[in-house]
């Protein structure tokens, strides 16, 4: 049994045949995050004794005539996740030695359905960033070329399905934190329709623009996860059935009647040679299968960089108020309270956040609120509008993940503009609420150092992840090796 | 010319309790980074959006009700909960935050 060979799927059938052990499982991808997490800084924290125990017990419950899909399965956990009696710490000095009072939504379904948490993986502090740069704690490395960024802000838990240090994991995108990382790291990422999976739980970022979603080897792996996390919950609000109760008006067998749109807005100058010459060449794979395809256009998509970038830090800028170190986290030694708010928040955050926070107070004040954030409130509903416009005519919509494969580490730190670029082709779906899968062009065997992985995406209808999946399940099956 | 000034950086700075006192050369790189930032959002003026609503949320749902019950806590678990919460305060006493005086 070769960790690198296996998927959840072939996982799940190892373990009902009684080819292999949880335990054995578990115990060699806890070797395997041994050998390399003090290169690689996948883990913040590895939950190696419980992991282990849970195992066992899973082993000895193990009734193989009903096997859930996600049974023992390994999972990484991105550490802006709260689980009950475990570290959070956003990748953040303020948060200090914070202990979760409660478990995530997200974390109690996996745990109903016996998943083992591996640990908890490093992030952009507080989810903000697109290269894990910004952690607190130090980057972490792609693991296929360690000089390069895994992307972010979810990149620890993208490393760690790469680097076979867990075979799912959890992460959350706002921006593009989870199709970004899956792209530079060569797995599947996916972002769940807005509301498809409950925020309880999650440390917020951005609340009309946050979800999590999954990471995986494959986009069947990642729909096991998906199915798991997704669904209406009492604590989050926001939370529909929706996407669970869907029924696709395609079947398995007549996927390529769906019609695929391409905006000719996401094709432009500025996009690595290399990744358009992928990306199209998983477009004539579709074309070749049988799928329409046609372009369409989203008239907007120049103007969603500006709006993302004053909507989420507005947004952001209001979630971090309550890290003031008074309750919980780090807290400076002042002689007034005034100031301890200030030394606390100065000393706690990194750069990046205080840039957002500042940018977010900025645009809510008073005097620029009008010019900067009404306007942007209405240039995002353009930019939904120009969705459901396009989704008359056609069914899902086909773009590249990320302009670029992997860069350096270093490369991109000193001007924040350039950043923020790297996720031009995925907020969209954020700022409009659709679902997002981005999904590696090749067969994932075939990166490597010199071959870095491209991803592309596939943008969706409120509520019809299922259909991303259908789609990206052909796609699968047509480019598998063996 | 679009943009922010020191003394705009000084208000922001205040507004979100984050002490800057003193770091002159960071303020001046924050200064800059920032007023770039803000420089690219003029471009959003392009677009006209006069009949447009904003959009605020990213969920379409109006009132989400739920039943009008209250969920029976036993008195341990509400003092257990309430210490593992007040356990974190960085400073406490009798399960009371202490927090440096206001004057």
């Amino acid at each position: 049994m070769d960790i690198h060979e296996l998927t959840i799927k072939k996982f799940h059938n190892g373990l009902v045949q009684k080819k292999f052990s949880v335990s054995e499982v578990v115990q060699e991808m806890l070797d395997c995050v041994r050998s390399k997490n003090e290169v690689l800084h996948v883990f913040h924290s590895v939950f190696k004794d419980v992991a282990i125990e849970r195992a066992h017990q899973l082993d000895n419950a193990l009734d193989t005539s009903s096997v859930h899909p996600l049974y023992g399965v390994p999972f990484a956990i991105k550490d802006n996740i709260l689980m009950q009696g475990k570290g959070m710490s956003a990748s953040s000095k303020i948060l200090g030695t914070y202990t979760s009072a409660y478990d995530a939504t997200v974390i109690r379904k996996l745990s109903e359905r016996s998943a083992v948490f591996m640990g908890k993986t490093n992030l952009d502090e507080f989810a903000m960033g697109s290269s894990t740069e910004n952690s607190a704690y130090g980057p972490t490395k792609n693991p296929l070329d360690e000089t390069k960024v895994p992307g972010g802000s979810s990149g620890g838990s993208a490393a760690a399905v790469c680097a076979d240090m867990a075979l799912g994991a959890l992460g959350s995108d706002t921006g593009g934190s989870i199709r970004q990382p899956a792209s530079f790291c060569g797995v599947v990422g996916m972002k769940p329709t807005y509301g498809a999976v409950s925020r309880h739980g999650i440390t917020s970022l951005a609340s009309s623009l946050d979800q999590v979603g999954p990471f995986a080897k494959t986009v069947e792996d990642a729909e096991y996860i998906f199915d798991a996390i997704t669904g209406k919950d009492t604590f989050d609000a926001t939370t529909s059935d929706a996407a669970r109760s869907f029924v696709s008006s395609f079947d398995a067998e007549h996927v390529s009647n769906m019609t695929i749109g391409v905006p000719k807005e996401y094709f432009v100058d500025g996009i690595d040679p290399d990744v358009s010459k992928e990306v199209m060449g998983a477009l004539d794979v579709f074309k070749k299968h049988g799928f329409s395809i046609r372009e369409i256009s989203l008239p907007h998509t120049a103007y969603a960089l500006a709006c993302y970038y004053i909507i989420m830090p507005a947004e952001a800028s209001s979630n971090l108020a309550r890290y003031d170190g008074i309750r919980y986290g780090t807290r400076a030694s002042v002689d007034r309270l005034a100031d301890l708010y200030k030394e606390d928040r100065k000393l706690g955050f990194g750069s990046e956040t205080i840039r957002r926070v500042l940018l977010g107070t900025f645009v809510l004040s008073s005097g620029y609120y009008d010019a900067y954030y009404a306007k942007a409130q209405k240039v995002r509903r353009k930019i939904l509008e120009d969705f459901q416009k396009a989704f008359e005519e056609v069914d899902v919509i086909f773009t590249p993940a990320t302009p670029s494969k992997a860069f350096g580490i270093g490369e991109k730190s000193d001007n924040p503009m350039d950043m923020y670029l790297s996720d031009i082709f995925t907020i969209t779906a954020n700022l409009a609420g659709v679902p997002a899968i981005s999904i590696p062009v090749r067969d994932r065997k075939e990166y490597t150092k010199e071959h870095m992985p491209v991803n592309f995406q596939l943008i969706g209808k409120h509520f019809h992840d299922k259909d991303l999946f259908l789609v990206g399940k052909q796609y699968e099956s047509i480019v598998k090796k063996s | 010319m679009p943009g922010i000034h020191e003394k705009e950086l000084k208000r922001l700075l205040e507004l979100s309790r984050i002490g800057f006192e003193g770091d002159m050369q960071e303020e001046q790189k924050l200064l800059g980074e920032l007023s770039r930032i803000i420089g690219y959002f003029e471009q959003l003026q392009e677009v006209d959006t006069s009949d447009t609503e904003p959009l605020s949320g990213g969920s379409m749902h109006v009132s989400v009700p739920r039943e009008d019950s209250t969920k029976v806590v036993s008195d341990e678990e509400r003092v257990q909960q309430r210490n593992f919460i007040s356990e974190q305060f960085p400073d406490q006493e009798h399960g009371y935050v202490r927090v440096p005086p206001v004057f």
